[in-house]
């Protein structure tokens, strides 16, 4: 039987049943032993999906009025006053600053982070890269950013990711997001340990690692055990057992239940991955939080009622702990309240239909501000918690997935207004492992339409197009993912 | 038509290249169930799983327990409908768009599975234990576990197979439970503890998911 | 094993920048193309098989990829059977040609595996025949063959959402053979009339069809000045699927209802006809559209909405009822029925573009149909799922003088109503609806040898008067279903 259990796993595994492993003490637990050649070279991937499209001429790619040079022309498209766009010290991208809110739905928002101070402090690791995407549909607009619109056989993204670095991970292939986000490919030949893991509640499932701990009234662990021993005995002698004993379906849950059960329960999974505080935690239940919730709840301070942030919390707790490679979060389409007003719009980029420019600026500050933190907590954090390993920043990629882009232009003179979907759009990846403060491909102030570039000089050409496939593709090289359709991006590795 | 000829044709040589039978050593067996893995195993086996909705309502009828409770995760909220449900093989439209229940099981089901069981045979187990008793009608919880062979063992054993498997247990199985009625150490557990951990190992019993 | 030949169009290379758009590319010595046809023709060869049995086979049937244009070893040797003749007029007997060459190698011949259901042109793509059975007597299952016991825990569960007792179990297992059958039929009828059935795991099945989003939908947290936001309520919808597909009503009425159903204090059904106003402090969640405009599920006002939201051609919607409800999915080019002429690219998105048009040759005319039907206008959210037969002039530069036509399956109809109308009578839907249930009842999609008993039970639809409910009769009856 072909396992995913790596040496970690073991020595994790060991210090468990050993009674080595003392609660609150996770942080310097993961630092007594040695990364294996695995652990030295694997890459982390964290896709943050942003529903319902995010416009690049909204974000990194703006174009102001001077450049379309035409007055008349410039009251039709979305366009910005060149006063409004900021380029940071240093910076060769550009975005829009402060964003008033205008229109009939303008008092409804509470405005919070803004585009240029992520862009002034993060833009030597941000590569934007424009594309064309093949649909205008969500569902399949979402589907075929993270799958390159099939272009490696049918694999998503982290399904691939998962195959490459997940092997002797347990859970490699985490996915919070919706809709086309969490579709899984279509290679029927995907081993099952790459298939993505969907987590529908980020907060509870830290309860998800253990069998018994939490549960009140539970027998002694050691008597547990002795049950699980008995059940086990149970299902191989009974004729039931026997009779479906090469049934694939009861095959894939006894493999888990007999081999990955007790891993997690062992590395006392629970209480590190608990993002609940102290004192939402009824002492009752003996469950404690991750020792890293300081930290995550310095960066994200709204994560027990925004979906969003308890997402991106658990993705770093996933990866620091070695469980995962690639985590995929994503904007709910119900909007998060905050102290009155919302920080988040209904539908996400969606609401664009209804004003574009206002969703765009608060969604997008809503994403950005998950992604500095992203980062912030990467290079801060040792990859589980080894020293010897370096930064979990050195290894990872960020990239900001979207359904599709929006429509370029708008009434004449209109400062709120809505927009359609648009195949044409651009994409944000932030990561070291890219040549950061770059834009792959150009836009054309005239029609606000991105062009394309070649992938393995970097030039800039109006007339191509980029489509999914290149984005994916470049994702896969800069994460060492090979294939045979993946198409040479050379030009944008670090 | 033309469909089962070529199946015909092919079976010989696919059989042989297929190899995913564990196949008997073939000396026959018996055709009693001796413990012995030479049984006819199932042709298809494409189980189905007992998903969330299912898995409730058949603790609930098996341990005669209320909606409310079977599970509640740390107090936060019903472990099959809003914590656990999609790892329990429900579908969540409305959170995140997941429209249709995954195919098969997660990493976390059976974890997840063991929270759920055990929460529900130690509420139970709870309210027979305080009250009238329903289900374990045979332990006397001021003691230890029965032992195995006593007539109050065999009793609450035929009885959980009975609600959580709608058949009689096979001699061997009893036999084999006879192993909750002590610790390691091979003192008799409380008669709490027996009925919560035989109600366990049956409730997350494979037969019991599956079907 | 013989490696699959792979013929690329190497003009194209992925290397040298980015997307190209475009079908076909003229080589030195021949015309390379995608041919949108290629589908149609493929099922008027081979009506009888499998894949053509209520719905087509896609593009990869023939090709690896449609852009750049590339071939399996099947499309290959068709390619070649053709020898440059016109495609449309020659591809039946191109096809006829090369039947009896095994032209992925893998040791059956092109027309075996046309029979079969799997691709003549991928060698990885077999049916392995289930091993014979062999060991002692199993005496607790019924192996390889239909095992009642087994069948009748599973009716059980899968429409009662329980176990059999065991009482149950043990008077099941009392009853003779036939009694056993009957039995089973009893609990299955029993279970169709239960609240887990109608309320929990047929709404679950509806899922896909509705979409329901909580932001906009009756449940929503957000209030503007005391308003919900709820631009229509999803449940009018729920409540359509679980009333036709239970009682031994008619499914086709999915699409063809011009009433809406409620339930009464009681819980029990009851059928609302003639508008139905919005509630009031809400934008939504009435049902405005007259009846005589009304589809059944394609034009409540909640799909309305959410399909066709700001789109002046309703793509979405066209492409949405068609993967739903005729399972026919455009984006993974099945059904590509393309309309001569089409697309016309009305509203000027490009669409005709060759990489666009294989599939906006069959979307777009199925789209025009929805082009009266409003689904948010901002200035007029009062106007979210009614009919205006003005929009489409109103939203569509150059409407009148294109004078499009509607058309779906190869039939040109009149209006969303007709092209409803046609769709519920199809082979398509029938198989659609029957293969929601054969997943839920088997766990998967039919197989090769499932695909026989399969085909059996959803082409008794029209004899049973398209009832769900006796379609489901006829499901627990299969091998699929009852052999363990």
């Amino acid at each position: 039987m072909t396992t995913k259990i790596g040496r970690r796993q073991m020595l994790l595994a060991m210090a468990g049943a050993m009674g080595t492993t003392a609660l609150g003490s996770a942080l310097s637990r993961a630092t007594e032993r040695e990364g294996s050649t695995a652990d030295k070279d694997r890459k982390l991937l964290f896709i943050l999906c942003a529903t319902g499209g995010a416009s690049i001429v909204d974000s990194f790619l703006p174009v102001t009025r001077t450049e379309v040079d035409d007055d008349a022309l410039a009251d039709t498209l979305n366009v910005y006053d060149d006063a409004k766009i900021i380029t940071p010290t240093g910076s060769n991208i550009r975005c829009p600053g402060y964003v008033e809110p205008v229109g009939l739905l303008g008092n409804l928002y509470e405005l919070g982070y803004g585009l240029d101070p992520f862009l002034a402090k993060h833009h030597r690791w941000m590569t934007v890269l424009t594309q064309e995407c093949t649909s205008v549909n969500h569902n399949v607009g979402q589907y075929r950013s993270v799958t390159g619109a099939g272009i490696n056989r049918g694999r998503t993204l982290m399904e691939a990711m998962a195959l490459r670095h997940g092997e002797d991970l347990i859970i490699p292939n985490c996915n919070m997001a919706n809709d086309g986000y969490i579709q899984p490919g279509i290679d029927a030949s995907l081993p099952a340990f790459a298939q993505a893991e969907i987590i529908a509640s980020p907060l509870g499932f830290a309860a998800a690692m253990d069998g018994v701990k939490g549960v009140l009234g539970a027998p002694d662990r050691a008597l547990v055990e002795r049950a699980r021993g008995v059940r086990e005995e149970l299902d191989d002698a009974s004729m039931f057992g026997k009779t479906f004993a090469g049934s694939p379906r009861r095959q894939r849950f006894l493999g888990n239940r007999r081999e990955v059960q007790p891993r997690l329960e062992a590395a006392k999974m629970m209480d590190r991955l608990t993002l609940l505080p102290a004192e939402l935690l009824d002492p009752k239940y003996g469950v404690m939080s991750s020792p890293l919730l300081p930290t995550l709840a310095s960066k994200f301070s709204n994560l027990l009622v925004d979906p969003w942030e308890s997402q991106a919390a658990l993705s770093v707790l996933l990866a620091y702990y070695g469980l995962s490679c690639v985590s995929t979060i994503g904007l709910r389409q119900e909007p998060t309240f905050g102290n009155e007003k919302l920080i988040t719009t209904p539908i996400a980029f969606d609401f664009s239909h209804n004003d574009h420019r206002m969703a765009q600026y608060l969604m997008w500050g809503h994403v950005l501000k998950a992604v500095d933190a992203l980062v912030d907590l990467l290079q801060q954090l040792d990859y589980l918690g080894d020293p010897a390993l370096g930064k979990m920043w050195d290894r990872s990629l960020i990239y900001v997935a979207t359904d599709f882009g929006r429509d370029k232009t708008r009434p004449a003179k209109a400062e709120s207004w809505g927009t359609g979907h648009s195949l044409n759009n651009g994409t944000l990846i932030v990561s070291p492992l890219l040549k950061g403060n770059r834009v792959f491909g150009g836009i054309e102030p005239t029609t606000c339409e991105t062009y394309g570039f070649d992938g393995s000089t970097g030039d800039s050409t109006p007339g191509l197009n980029c489509s999914e496939g290149h984005i994916y593709s470049a994702i896969a090289q800069a994460l060492d993912i090979e294939f045979p359709e993946r198409i040479d991006m050379s030009a944008l590795l670090a | 038509m033309i469909t089962r000829i070529l199946l015909h044709s092919l079976l010989p040589a696919l059989v042989l290249a297929s190899g995913c039978r564990d196949g008997g050593s073939g000396d026959g067996g018996t055709t009693e169930d001796t413990g012995s893995d030479e049984v006819r195993q199932a042709q298809r086996g494409e189980l189905q799983w007992k998903r969330n909705a299912a898995l409730q309502r058949d603790l609930m009828r098996a341990l005669e327990l209320p909606e409310d409770g079977v599970c509640n995760e740390l107090g936060r909220g019903s472990c099959t409908r809003e914590i656990h449900h999609i790892a329990l093989g429900a579908a969540d439209p409305l959170r995140i768009g997941l429209y249709e229940p995954l195919p098969d099981t997660l990493v976390s089901t059976p974890i997840v599975l063991d929270r759920v069981v055990m929460s529900a045979c130690v509420n139970r187990a709870n309210l027979d234990q305080g009250g009238a008793p329903v289900v374990f009608t045979d332990l006397d919880f001021g003691a230890q576990a029965p032992a195995e062979g006593d007539d109050a063992f065999t009793a609450t054993v035929t009885t959980l197979y009975r609600r959580l498997l709608s058949r009689d247990p096979e001699p061997h199985e009893l036999t084999t439970l006879g192993g909750l009625a002590v610790d390691d150490a091979g003192k008799p557990v409380s008669a709490h503890d027996f009925a919560v951990l035989t109600c366990f190992a049956i409730g997350t019993s494979s037969e019991f998911l599956f079907f | 094993m013989q490696a699959p030949t792979v013929f690329i169009v190497r003009a194209l290379s992925r290397h040298l920048g980015c997307l190209l758009a475009f079908a076909g590319v003229s080589l030195a010595t021949t015309e390379a193309w995608a041919r949108p046809t290629g589908p149609r023709a493929f099922c008027e060869t081979y009506a009888d098989a499998p894949e053509c049995m209520g719905r087509s086979i896609t593009c990869n049937k023939c090709h690896l990829s449609t852009q750049p244009v590339a071939w399996n070893a099947y499309g290959g040797a068709l390619f070649a059977a053709l020898k440059g003749a016109e495609f449309d007029a020659n591809v039946a007997s191109a096809l006829r040609s090369i039947e009896d060459e095994d032209s992925d190698g893998d040791g059956l011949s092109n027309r075996e595996e046309i029979a079969l259901g799997t691709d003549p042109g991928d060698p990885l793509s077999q049916w392995m025949p289930r091993p014979t059975p062999e060991g002692a007597e199993n005496p607790s299952f019924a192996i390889g063959e239909y095992d009642p016991a087994f069948a009748y825990k599973r009716v059980r569960l899968l429409f009662c959402g329980a176990s059999p007792s065991y009482e149950q179990t043990k008077k099941f297992a009392e009853q003779g053979g036939g009694a056993q059958l009957e039995a089973i039929h009893d609990a299955l009828a029993e279970c169709l009339e239960s609240d887990f059935w109608i309320d929990e795991a047929l709404a679950s099945l509806a899922h896909p069809k509705i979409r329901p989003v909580k932001a906009l939908g009756p449940d929503t947290d957000v209030l503007i000045s005391g308003y919900k936001i709820t631009l229509a309520d999803y449940q009018w919808d729920y409540r359509l699927w679980q009333y036709l597909l239970s009682g031994d009503r008619d499914a086709r009425e999915l699409l063809t209802a011009q009433y809406h159903i409620n339930r009464d204090d009681a819980g029990n059904w009851k059928k609302v006809d003639g508008i139905i106003s919005n509630p009031p402090m809400g934008f939504g969640g009435g049902q405005l559209l007259a009846p005589e405009h009304r589809a059944g599920m394609l034009t409540t006002q909640w799909n309305l909405l959410l399909n066709i939201m700001f789109a002046a051609v309703p793509r979405v919607a066209a492409g949405h009822a068609y993967r739903e409800y005729l399972g026919l999915d455009l984006s993974l080019n099945q059904g590509i029925k393309p309309v001569a002429g089409e697309p016309l690219d009305i509203d000027a998105k490009g669409v005709d573009a060759a990489a666009c048009a294989q599939c906006h040759s069959t979307l777009d005319p199925l789209s025009y149909a929805f082009a009266y039907y409003e689904g948010i206008d901002l200035k007029h959210l009062n106007r979210t799922g009614t009919y205006r037969l003005e929009r489409p002039a109103e939203r569509i530069p150059g409407w009148d003088e294109a004078q499009p036509e509607f058309v779906v399956l190869d039939t040109k109809v009149d209006s969303l109503v007709d092209l409803a109308r046609e769709m519920s009578q199809s082979r398509e839907f029938q198989r659609n609806l029957a293969n929601v249930f054969f997943v839920y009842a088997i766990g998967h999609e039919p197989v090769p040898d499932e695909l026989e008993e399969f085909d059996a039970v959803w082409t008794a639809m029209p004899a049973d008067g398209y009832s769900a409910n006796r379609l489901l009769h006829r499901l627990v009856d299969t091998d699929a279903f009852g052999i363990p």
